[in-house]
């Protein structure tokens, strides 16, 4: 039988990523704690009554769903100003202002495109896996990731013509 | 692999946003849990007064109709913050939701629960019937709009970190440009923001293609028949503002609408006590003061208006108060950006929308 103990031993272990994983769905350090902090109190709920087999994934699935409730009719953006100062030693300045322009590009998706790609390339979950965890059908999820991609694109080519316009001279 | 997608990857992996954990979650969390099934409980006591309010309505509308008490408003909802009580007008009917009430043409169609979302969309009302379904909007009533149909709802904000985005309600609201396509709406809609009574309200119209001018203006007037019953006064924004929190004052939305109209991007807000923009890579804060600044010194006129400096400040009036600017705390910089004050062509906007906005609600 699933005790309390038990699941402050996953909150606690898993954390560091559930914040991470908010932070990257919200774009602001208050709404992913906000968003962590209902899901692992929604989770506990499901949790007390058995009803949860793959805690990190429920938790998960959570976040993403109450995530594009919270957000899903605002068109501007949250504020995003949290851009710490510290950088490691390897990153260079050029490193970090583009993953910057990557980081705002991302925030401008919106809710669905932007959970669709975290969960592809933070959370490394197949098209099936995010289809199930979006509740949506493998078709939804490619095309709203193709979208995503060809939107982040644009957003960054104007953003930063020179890197565009280096990779053409690359090519 | 693409190059986009290890560009995304390194983004999202960035260790510079990790976030601090918290000590011991476990509190926090059974918190949580606790305001979960405290709403959960409130949702069925609303459905069981709903419910209720069905059962009590038509008699006391029967009871009108042969001599008894007027049945003006609704049987659940508060008196309103917002309008006067008088009935509808001639061939338009009351409808109710929670805290609120709307007036719309008899014919229309009105929905409490077009979609259970949050924040929650108290109503939608529309030409045509209002069918439930979505799950991210009212994706059904949206499929249901005719080329020349309405289509409404009001969303209600439980708690607001910004409360200075929503400004307070105008005399006379209008429905504002069409813009979007909203998200989960999908679809390009009319979106206003207000506070009214210590509550923040998102109103959303779409229009079908072939909708008449009329269409929309009666729509309008709909809108300005919303009745709101106000939170109690300690939580009004004028409470709020009176304790010291800036953010709360109507100043602040007007400093919000400022900087939108000067093409500054929002970048949250200092505490309680000033609106971030960013500009031409430089972050700044804004804030509003009754008083003169000290200090004044190396005026110049732009706009038609003195801006001068005190200390490391930017001031200038504004609609009888002062605005000051002041470059961003620390945090608010990069290697991209860099605290500092507007200046050149970000300033000049700045104090050509500082004037040209009026300020509602001082």
């Amino acid at each position: 039988m699933p005790s309390e103990e038990e699941f402050a031993d996953f909150a606690v272990a898993a954390l560091p990523r559930l914040l991470r994983f908010g932070l990257a769905l919200t774009g602001d350090p208050d709404a992913a704690e906000d968003l962590v902090q209902t899901a692992l109190g929604r989770s506990l709920g499901a949790w007390r009554l058995h009803r949860i087999d793959d805690p990190q994934a429920f938790v998960r699935k959570v976040m993403v769903n109450s995530y594009a409730s919270f957000y899903r009719r605002r068109r501007r953006e949250i504020a995003t100003a949290e851009l710490p100062e510290a950088a490691s030693v390897a990153d260079d300045t050029r490193g970090i202002d583009d993953r910057d322009s990557v980081w705002r590009a991302l925030m401008a998706l919106p809710p669905r495109q932007r959970a669709v790609i975290v969960l592809r390339y933070y959370e490394d979950l197949s098209e099936r896996d995010i289809a199930a965890v979006m509740a949506t059908s493998i078709g939804t999820v490619k095309s709203q990731s193709a979208r995503a991609l060809r939107r982040l694109a644009g957003i960054l080519a104007t953003t930063d013509p020179d890197r565009v316009s280096n990779q053409r001279s690359q090519t | 692999m693409s190059d986009l997608e290890d560009r995304i990857r390194e983004a999202l992996h960035d260790p510079r946003r990790e976030l601090p954990t918290w000590p011991d979650p476990m509190p926090r969390i059974r918190n949580a849990a606790r305001r979960r099934r405290a709403r959960l409980a409130l949702g069925a006591l609303l459905a069981a007064a709903l419910a209720a309010a069905a059962i009590v309505a038509p008699v006391l509308l029967l009871r009108s109709s042969t001599g008894g008490e007027p049945a003006v408003g609704t049987a659940i909802s508060p008196p309103p913050a917002t309008s006067s009580s008088s009935p509808p007008p001639a061939g338009w009917v009351r409808h109710s939701a929670p805290g609120v009430s709307i007036d719309t043409p008899a014919a229309w169609h009105f929905n409490r629960n077009p979609v259970s979302v949050q924040p929650a969309i108290l109503f939608a009302a529309g030409t045509e019937p209002v069918p439930s379904g979505g799950s991210c909007g009212p994706t059904a009533a949206l499929k249901a709009l005719p080329a020349d149909g309405a289509f409404f709802a009001l969303i209600e904000y439980g708690s607001v970190g910004e409360p200075y985005t929503f400004p307070p309600r105008p005399h006379r609201l209008d429905l504002g440009p069409l813009g979007g396509p909203a998200e989960c709406w999908g679809v390009k809609d009319h979106l206003v923001l207000f506070e009214d009574g210590g509550r923040y309200f998102q109103f959303q119209a779409v229009f079908g293609p072939h909708a008449p001018a009329s269409l929309r203006a009666e729509v309008r007037r709909s809108l300005n028949t919303l009745r709101v019953a106000p939170l109690p006064a300690s939580q009004q924004p004028d409470s709020r503002c009176r304790a010291g929190q800036w953010t709360a004052c109507p100043q602040a939305a007007w400093v919000y609408e400022v900087i939108n109209q000067a093409r500054v991007f929002h970048l949250g807000h200092q505490g309680n006590r000033a609106i971030l923009g960013l500009a031409d890579k430089r972050s700044f804060a804004l804030w509003t003061t009754s008083r003169r600044p000290q200090l004044l010194n190396r005026c110049r006129k732009m706009a038609g208006v003195r801006v001068c400096r005190s200390g490391v400040r930017l001031a200038w009036p504004a609609q009888r108060i002062w605005l000051l600017a002041n470059p961003a705390s620390p945090p608010f910089s990069s290697p991209g950006t860099r605290a500092g004050l507007p200046n050149g062509n970000v300033l000049a906007r700045l104090v050509k929308a500082s004037q040209s906005i009026r300020m509602v609600g001082l």
